[in-house]
């Protein structure tokens, strides 16, 4: 029996059965935390079950994670946590990834950790946060919860710690938790139906055909997406959505909102946000704030493309948006004929028709089909 | 609290260029389109700079600051700690 994440018969069945106390617990007005901890640990244990090395590796990244949050809080606490010490403490948690990046490029096997690249957005969040002072503490028993959380560790969405903890340890009235369990099933199907039925339907038409694959994408993806939210619904969970009919953008930064949430608003408050900010205050580019937005939005969206790894097509993937969403930004901030005509019905759908096929193009990118 | 409340939608205004942010507080800011990711990142410095309170970029998410009001209370409440 080998059990993968949303892929085959077994990992649906071990799901039913552990769900089962789970909606015992939120019927009957208990905490659920406990109990996921244990059952997001037994998930973890079928799908690793053959490597124990695997177990290993990543019991380690999150003591190492773990070590590197306690650490913070604890200079913080001594006032001795300036923003030197805070940016090192930042690049040694993004350093376990950083280094799976580069083992995968240079095809380097046999050092691959459960769900990191989604786990160090978590881990980089908390410990950015510490940094802020918007986290002062840290219960290792709620941190260990958030990043195993077995229904997104593999691929999000991408939760906020914060948000994720007050959620794992409240208590919902009866009635809340019988809407919450309605509201998950129906997630749940529609993710079903998104990906084994709609997305294996297109994968059968040839993915290698343009626009076929992005709607393939959005299916596959967004499909897991809502299963995950479901299933994490279960256990009293709200993760936040990754998908907004991205097929209505109008442009490429509407896109960005509608397209894996998750991802984009993370980037948004972790890279873009900070980096503007920097620049604002060192009066770069001649003080514009149009340009610096410019700049820092390339930036933000090269990380994107790193971060889904090193390869050309990855890369290309993240500039392709990045150069997109400064062009959107310049000409609707500089140009006169945007703000008259934005909200004119045949300039809504030219502007969609464009924004659709750069979309597309963009995939053709992603999945290596250009580069 | 009217202090704040005063320089914070004289703030808004010349951010937004729109007047109405004076006259409906709950004005949503966001469904508008009079606020996006560079005029949040605009208004984090300027509230850093007027009252010395520090407000970072995923403390509060959009939704939580998309009116008048909400951004406001946020820094009434900051500037009381």
């Amino acid at each position: 029996m080998s059990v993968r994440f949303y892929d085959g018969f077994e990992f649906f069945v071990l799901a039913a059965i552990l769900s089962a106390p789970a909606i015992w617990l939120g019927v009957t007005e208990r905490r659920i935390r406990g109990y996921g901890i244990f059952a997001s640990i037994v998930v973890i244990l079928f799908v690793l079950k053959d490597s124990p090395k695997s177990i290993l590796l990543l019991a380690a990244y999150l003591a190492y994670e773990l070590l590197l949050v306690r650490l913070l809080l604890y200079l913080r606490s001594r006032g001795k946590a300036g923003k030197g010490i805070g940016r090192l403490v930042i690049a040694l948690a993004l350093l376990p990834l950083i280094l799976s990046k580069l083992a995968e490029q240079l095809n380097i096997g046999g050092f691959a950790i459960l769900g990191l690249s989604y786990m160090t957005f978590k881990s980089v969040q908390v410990i950015i946060e510490i940094g802020d002072g918007i986290i002062s503490d840290v219960d290792t028993a709620d941190y260990v919860y958030f990043n195993l959380f077995f229904p997104t560790i593999l691929c999000g969405p991408i939760d906020r710690s914060r948000r994720f903890s007050a959620d794992a340890d409240s208590v919902m009235p009866k009635s809340e938790y019988l809407q919450l369990l309605g509201d998950a099933m129906t997630r749940f199907m529609t993710g079903v139906l998104y990906k084994f039925v709609f997305a294996n339907l297109l994968a059968l038409a040839g993915t290698d055909r343009p626009y076929i694959y992005g709607v393939y994408m959005f299916f596959d993806f967004a499909g897991y997406s809502l299963m995950a939210i479901g299933l994490g619904n279960i256990w009293g969970i709200k993760t936040p959505d990754n998908f907004n009919k991205p097929w209505l953008s109008v442009d490429m930064r509407d896109f960005w909102n509608r397209w894996h949430i998750t991802l984009s608003t993370w980037l948004r408050d972790f890279v873009f946000s900070r980096l503007l900010r920097s620049c604002m205050r060192a009066k770069l580019l001649g003080g514009d704030r149009v340009y610096q937005a410019c700049m820092c939005l390339m930036a933000n969206m090269l990380v994107m493309g790193v971060w889904h790894g090193l390869s050309a097509n990855y890369i290309a993937y993240g500039l392709y948006h990045g150069v997109l969403l400064a062009l959107t930004e310049l000409y609707q901030k500089k140009s006169g004929f945007y703000k008259r005509h934005k909200n004119e019905t045949a300039y809504k759908a030219v502007s969609w028709f464009i924004t659709m096929n750069l979309v597309m193009l963009g995939f053709e990118i992603f999945a290596g089909h250009i580069i | 609290m009217d202090e704040i409340k005063e320089i914070m939608l004289d703030i808004l205004e010349e951010m937004t260029g729109e007047p109405m942010v004076k006259e409906d507080l709950d004005l949503n800011l966001l469904e508008e389109g009079l606020l996006d990711s560079l005029d949040y990142v605009t208004l984090q410095l300027e509230i850093e700079d007027r009252f010395g309170v520090l407000l970072p970029p995923s403390e509060y998410t959009k939704e939580e600051l998309d009116t008048p009001r909400r951004i406001i209370d946020v820094i009434a409440d900051k500037m009381a700690v």
